[in-house]
């Protein structure tokens, strides 16, 4: 079923990884700054742009597919259109490293994890601003969306519980 | 997936409504640490967290080597579901794009494991000889990408791809 195939060796640290949808290429951060467009499973690079000024830690795509999000250790969330390889907007309010990033499941809004900082800030994707911030009692480094609802997992109290956030009265919906 | 049509889609919340609707949420706290128990160990602490494609599941991977399957409608740990095997800390979890109950677990012991929720059990596994950072599905379940320590990806994937030249 699943068939190992040649390692790839890198020259560049590669710090996280993300399909397009479609399932043929794939977007890559790399730890010279660079995010790289490469074709899948031949991975022959097809695009490289310099995306950050330190390591990104953190990616995600929206699910329709206009946006992926990058975020790393200056705390900066930058989104990217990875057709026109533009920079669309950035995103500051975290006050630490980003260690996890998740779109919602209509694309429209995007939430950042942190080890530093207390409160979730919800970003809508395509206005640019903050719309919510959830409050926590200490950092949450791991948060994801569900892919159905606006149900919000996190790692809350330090990390040691997970946390949803949902409208449970009508069954997470 | 199963015969059973999947639930709705929810209702998309506009930007002006955000966040009066959202502060209406409750929230579920999900432990499985001992009710009396108070200085749990930070290497338990959730290090990667994912939700299965219909959001029925979630995953959470720790230092620890705890990898815990929650149902979010049953926050009680007894109706969690442990996956045990891995012989170092939980760097990544990730469920199969397209299969709710199918899973993989990237682990700084060297290995990738594959599991299935129903039967508790690791399905298969793949050793990559080194510690494993990150793990990402191809979209379609066609294959997945693992990135180590040492700078290499390993591509597993389907009958139809070719071994890359690199």
């Amino acid at each position: 079923m699943m068939r190992p195939l040649e390692p790839y060796k890198q020259p560049v640290q590669t710090n996280q990884t993300i399909f397009t949808w479609p399932g043929n290429h794939v977007l890559m951060t790399c730890g010279d700054g660079t995010l790289k467009l490469v074709s899948w499973p031949d991975m022959q690079l097809v695009h490289s742009v310099t995306a950050q000024t330190t390591a990104a830690y953190a990616i995600d795509i929206s699910s329709n597919g206009d946006y992926i999000a990058i975020g790393g250790s200056d705390s900066l969330i930058t989104l990217w259109d990875y057709t026109g390889w533009i920079c669309k907007r950035s995103f500051n309010k975290m006050t630490g490293p980003v260690r996890s990033l998740s779109f919602s499941f209509d694309s429209c809004y995007l939430v950042g994890g942190s080890d530093e900082g207390n409160g979730l800030e919800i970003a809508h994707v395509y206005g640019g601003e903050y719309v919510y911030k959830v409050e926590t009692n200490s950092p949450c480094p791991q948060v994801a969306w569900s892919p159905r609802s606006y149900a919000l997992a996190y790692a809350g109290d330090g990390g040691s519980k997970l946390k949803i956030i949902g409208d449970f009265e009508t069954k997470m919906g | 997936m199963s015969g059973t049509a999947p639930p709705p889609l929810a209702k998309p919340i506009y930007q002006s409504l955000f966040a009066r609707t959202y502060s209406r949420y409750k929230t579920t706290i999900y432990s499985d640490a001992p009710p009396n128990k108070h200085n749990v160990s930070s290497s338990h602490n959730i290090r990667t967290l994912a939700w299965n494609p219909l959001g029925t599941l979630v995953a959470t991977g720790a230092p620890d080597r705890t990898l815990r399957i929650w149902n979010p409608e049953r926050p009680n740990a007894k109706h969690s579901t442990e996956l045990k095997g891995h012989q170092g800390g939980i760097e990544r979890v990730t469920f199969h794009p397209t299969k709710v109950s199918e899973l993989a677990s990237a682990s700084t012991d060297g290995t990738v494991k594959f599991w299935d929720v129903r039967s508790k059990n690791s399905t298969a596994e793949v050793k990559t000889g080194n510690a494993n950072l990150f793990l990402t599905w191809q979209p379609q379940g066609n294959g997945l990408l693992v990135g180590t320590k040492v700078r290499e990806l390993q591509i597993r994937g389907g009958r139809k791809c070719r071994a890359n030249a690199e």
